[in-house]
């Protein structure tokens, strides 16, 4: 995702602390640097994750999770209790449960894509 | 974009879904377009270019000057590339070359511009009134993060949400309806000179798509519908919904973009594969699919860096240099590729020039006012401006160091672009607030 930790753009580092969302009165120093561009590279860097595509040493493995993939109101559930700090509401479970349902989904698919979907969405990737 | 309330959150969500953002029934349409397109390509050298090598005096009193306060970093009169002469308030006629390196712009000499001693401004200012502090002057000047903002937004002195690209591109997007993919391109992370109060740019990096991974057969389409469904869902969290705003735009804007790009036939004009060259042969090709995307003013935005030369500036600045100049040139030859070299305008800006009079580590440091080049099938090459006379006790420096009070304020040098972006004139002090404190709104390099 182009975060070098040690070799910012600048002296003035990745991102003022200043920044305000522009058209808002709200503060989001991250959002200096959160652009299509980057958002795009966020949800693909979850997609490595869930693919196994970190490269060799780092792994993520979903496995334990597949027991529960037959009922999967009940898996998103659990994944978003581990992912997220508040429940989702009743339509984005409904929205996710449905989305790793397709025809031809199995196990595997059903827990990676519910990892997807709630790892890629703001709710994750914005501290609120 | 707009104001943050949650139905307008909804609103935009919906409507950006990509079927009705981007009605692709018509796309083809626009596929014809029209001969009324400009484009204006600004290039920022972060750091501060030390300008006063990329344009140097020639012969006469400036030339004596400059050999005399230049000293350790001189530039050999021989080997400089003549671009023009000037009647010199102080030294007469006078002719200036540039830099031994930039054989590439040279030889566009007839569509470049130097544009001498721009800079920050609040209005015009003369020694004696910058010295006793008798007139207003920029904020922070000398500090790079200050001048680099100041020179996007601006604003010399009070901070500022917008740019004066996003500003302009606010004014003048509506040549662009029905397409609404944003009128302003960055190639170099977000960019505040494109930050609107309506209009947000893309921004692309060059060497990656805009495209989700995985996003084919059953499990990947099926994955991804329910991603954007989650994206239009309000969460009651504003930034939450930012985030959600930017992802959704950006997959959709994404979609549009490959599809366009994938359309079009390879450029055969050769760009150097350096991070500038690279960035500004994607805008080329970007120019390129205007008619797929419906773009008939489109602003973009595209920077390297490096140019805080210290110490040790001499080997350094000439491939710096030699750098852009080879980009600048190549994407002057693709826009004559693409038949639209009357219709693209690049401009460079910098931080501030540098310190005219060199350091004790064979560097300069930083100084104002600067010089700046603008190249295109409509620009009236030659020179513009005053330049500084190159005496450390002159009258148009701000201290010991020759750090040159700019004679022309960045407010006319964008308004001058601006205008000839097709910008009306009752809207030049809405895209530049400053540009009433001064006397010529445009200088005529374009």
């Amino acid at each position: 995702m182009g975060q070098d930790l040690f070799s910012p753009p600048s002296v003035f580092n990745y991102f003022s602390p200043l920044y305000r969302i522009p058209g808002t009165p709200l503060f989001g120093p991250e959002f200096q640097i959160h652009n299509f561009s980057s958002s795009i590279s966020r949800g693909n860097f979850v997609y490595r994750v869930v693919t196994g595509g970190l490269g060799s040493g780092a792994s993520l493995d979903l496995t334990p999770y597949e027991s529960q993939a037959g009922n999967p109101a009940q898996l998103v559930t659990t994944i978003a209790q581990l992912l997220l700090h508040e429940p989702l509401s009743p339509l984005e479970q409904q929205i996710i449960v449905s989305a790793i349902t397709h025809a031809g989904s199995t196990n595997t698919t059903r827990v990676r894509n519910a990892v997807y979907l709630i790892a890629a969405s703001s709710r994750y990737q914005v501290q609120h | 974009m707009v104001s943050l309330s949650r139905r307008k959150i909804l609103q935009l969500a919906a409507f950006g879904v990509a079927s009705r953002m981007f009605p692709f029934g018509s796309l083809n349409a626009f596929a014809q377009s029209t001969g009324d397109y400009r484009a204006l390509v600004c290039i920022f050298l972060f750091g501060g270019n030390d300008a006063d090598n990329m344009v140097v005096p020639i012969d006469g009193g400036a030339r004596l000057d400059y050999q005399t306060v230049r000293a350790s970093l001189l530039l050999d009169a021989g080997s400089l590339l003549p671009i023009g002469s000037v009647n010199h308030s102080t030294y007469g006629q006078t002719t200036y070359g540039l830099h031994p390196r930039m054989t590439h712009v040279h030889a566009l000499a007839p569509n470049l511009a130097v544009v001498a001693n721009v800079g920050t401004l609040v209005k015009p200012i003369t020694r004696d009134e910058y010295r006793f502090k008798l007139q207003p002057v920029p904020q922070a000047l000398f500090s790079h993060s200050d001048q680099q903002i100041q020179l996007q937004t601006a604003s010399p002195i009070a901070p500022s949400g917008t740019g004066w690209g996003g500003r302009l591109a606010d004014r003048m997007q509506g040549l662009n309806a029905p397409s609404t993919f944003p009128a302003g391109v960055s190639l170099s992370g977000t960019s505040l000179l494109l930050a609107g109060a309506t209009s947000q740019p893309v921004t692309l990096t060059t060497g990656s798509v805009l495209q989700l991974s995985g996003s084919s057969g059953t499990s990947g389409a099926s994955r991804n519908g329910g991603l954007q469904q989650l994206l239009n869902f309000d969460t009651g969290f504003s930034m939450v919904q930012q985030a959600s705003l930017t992802l959704s735009q950006g997959m959709q804007t994404g979609n549009v973009l490959t599809a366009a790009l994938s359309s079009a036939p390879v450029l055969s004009t050769a760009f150097p594969t350096s991070s500038l060259g690279r960035q500004l042969e994607q805008i080329a090709k970007l120019i390129q699919v205007r008619g797929t995307l419906g773009m008939r003013r489109q602003i973009f935005f595209c920077a390297t860096g490096g140019f805080d030369t210290h110490s040790d500036q001499l080997d350094q600045h000439a491939g710096l240099l030699a750098g852009v100049s080879e980009a600048m040139a190549a994407f002057y030859r693709a826009t004559q590729e693409l038949g639209v070299d009357r219709q693209v305008t690049a401009f460079t800006q910098s931080d501030f020039a540098r310190t005219f009079q060199p350091n004790p580590t064979f560097g300069t440091d930083h100084a104002w006012g600067s010089n700046h080049l603008v190249l295109g099938g409509a620009v009236n090459g030659g020179l513009y401006g005053a330049f500084p006379t190159l005496k450390l006790d002159g009258p148009d420096t701000t201290d010991s160091r020759g750090r040159w009070i700019p004679t022309t304020g960045m407010d006319q040098y964008g308004a001058t672009l601006a205008t000839w972006f097709g910008l009306p004139n009752g809207d030049l002090n809405h895209v530049f607030p400053n540009l009433p404190n001064f006397p010529m709104t445009n200088l005529g390099f374009v």
